[in-house]
């Protein structure tokens, strides 16, 4: 393939719809390492689309935030627990909220330290900024990533409630373990579901999900939201 | 091709140095003299430029992210180590060339010895015992941020589309019929979206 043929075919998006058999792929392929041009065009086309796979596109909705609470309720004698609450504050549950502002948010959260808990929370309250990933239900998209390198991972979760007044929601690992579970109000229509969760309880490099029911009928699953875990 | 600065790289105010756009080299003979001398720059060009080339390449033909990695790494192990010996090339503007061919013979040892068909389950998750330095993981982080408001600042309709390709993968055809477009014009679209984009991921990155 010439350099002409490449601009006047389009090829570079036609390689990233992935639209090229694969004896054009292989000659667009053997072209772009040759050519500058068309290596720089099809790299930052790619950094786009991996960026909007990624889920750094974000949608336009109001966010609301769910309460986390863990699985297992601390005790003096549990070992590496720890109860994370977060408060909304009243400008911050504002309905007016766009999504460029609710992109990052300060979230008040609260530690409490349990003994042998990780050495990662801290007591007593700090605000944080957190950028939530938007999440689509599994049927959706590719899996997300979800950076786990701040002290808190966030989530946006594309929820229908379908008349759901209140929300359940649990986060299991890939083995099916259920990492932490909780209740939340059910958004307005057009807002996602924003989920913070502290870091520490999640690994590096794994896969988790996300399911979201009715918590007035438990049978009742509004969404699974697959998501991978990054550094 | 467009003319290049022979050996000299052009610099640019930059927010991190280790994310600047990637200087302008050709590759001339001394070019590769500098990457058989082991030159840092030259070699962390030589690493990002061809790193992203490949990545696209092997994508395609190798599932697993682990394999896509590996393969990579050895056909920039074999690059250099035949460059060293041979101390450089015949041709040396076709190490674009060279480089396309030594990991076209990687993926073809790999189909040979079955790693590409090695089913990995569907919720397998392979932990990477690679370890990332701070300088490429602040280089990840400081990337999504630039993306992300290059994303942010396209218009919605362009939004609306990369969306409905690249994050909900809809049938293509669905979204000609949805936009009463034919698919070369869905390319034009997205050409125009893809220009847009680089012009504020250039534009952050002068920041």
């Amino acid at each position: 393939m010439t350099h002409t043929e490449a601009v006047n075919s389009l090829a570079s998006e036609r390689y990233l719809l992935d639209e090229m058999s694969e004896p054009e792929r292989d000659a667009f392929e053997t072209h772009f390492f040759e050519c500058t041009a068309c290596a720089d065009d099809v790299t930052i086309g790619s950094r786009m689309q991996r960026g909007i796979e990624a889920g750094l596109l974000q949608a336009p909705h109001v966010a609301r935030v769910a309460t986390f609470t863990p699985a297992q309720k601390p005790t003096p004698t549990a070992a590496g627990s720890a109860a994370v609450v977060s408060r909304a504050h009243a400008w911050y549950q504002s309905t007016a909220l766009p999504w460029a502002v609710a992109a990052t948010l300060a979230v008040m959260v609260g530690y409490q330290t349990q003994q042998g808990a990780p050495a990662t929370p801290v007591t007593g309250d700090r605000a944080v900024a957190v950028t939530p990933t938007l999440l689509r239900p599994s049927s959706r998209g590719a899996v997300p990533a979800v950076s786990v390198g701040a002290p808190y991972a966030a989530v946006a979760l594309d929820v229908d409630a379908a008349g759901a007044t209140e929300l359940s929601y649990d986060l299991r690992d890939a083995a099916g373990t259920v990492v932490t579970s909780g209740r939340a109000a059910a958004p307005a229509p057009g807002a996602p579901l924003l989920v913070v969760i502290p870091s520490f309880t999640l690994k590096g490099e794994q896969r988790y999900s996300l399911t979201v029911r009715d918590a007035g009928q438990a049978d009742r699953t509004l969404g699974d939201y697959p998501f991978a875990t990054t550094p | 091709m467009p003319a290049l600065d022979s050996c000299t790289p052009r610099e640019r105010g930059l927010r991190f140095s280790g994310l600047s756009r990637l200087a302008r080299y050709e590759f001339d003979g001394e070019y590769v003299e500098r990457l058989v001398a082991e030159d840092p720059d030259t070699e962390r060009h030589f690493t990002r430029y061809f790193g992203d080339l490949l990545a696209l390449k092997l994508r395609s033909k190798l599932r697993s992210p682990a394999l896509v990695e590996d393969a990579k790494q050895e056909t920039f192990v074999r690059v250099l180590t035949t460059l060293k010996k041979k101390r450089g090339l015949a041709t040396p503007e076709s190490l674009g060339a060279f480089v396309n061919a030594v990991a076209n013979n990687v993926v073809f040892e790999l189909y040979r010895s079955g790693a590409k068909s090695a089913a990995l389950p569907e919720d397998h998750d392979e932990p990477d015992d690679r370890i990332q330095s701070a300088e490429t993981g602040l280089m990840a982080a400081e990337e999504r941020v630039r993306v992300r408001e290059a994303l942010d600042e396209l218009p919605a309709k362009e939004k609306q589309l990369l969306r409905w390709l690249f994050f909900e993968n809809r049938d293509k055809d669905e979204v000609c019929r949805e936009l009463n477009i034919d698919r070369n014009y869905l390319r034009v679209l997205l050409h125009r979206a893809k220009n847009r984009f680089r012009d504020h991921y250039i534009s952050e990155e002068a920041h």
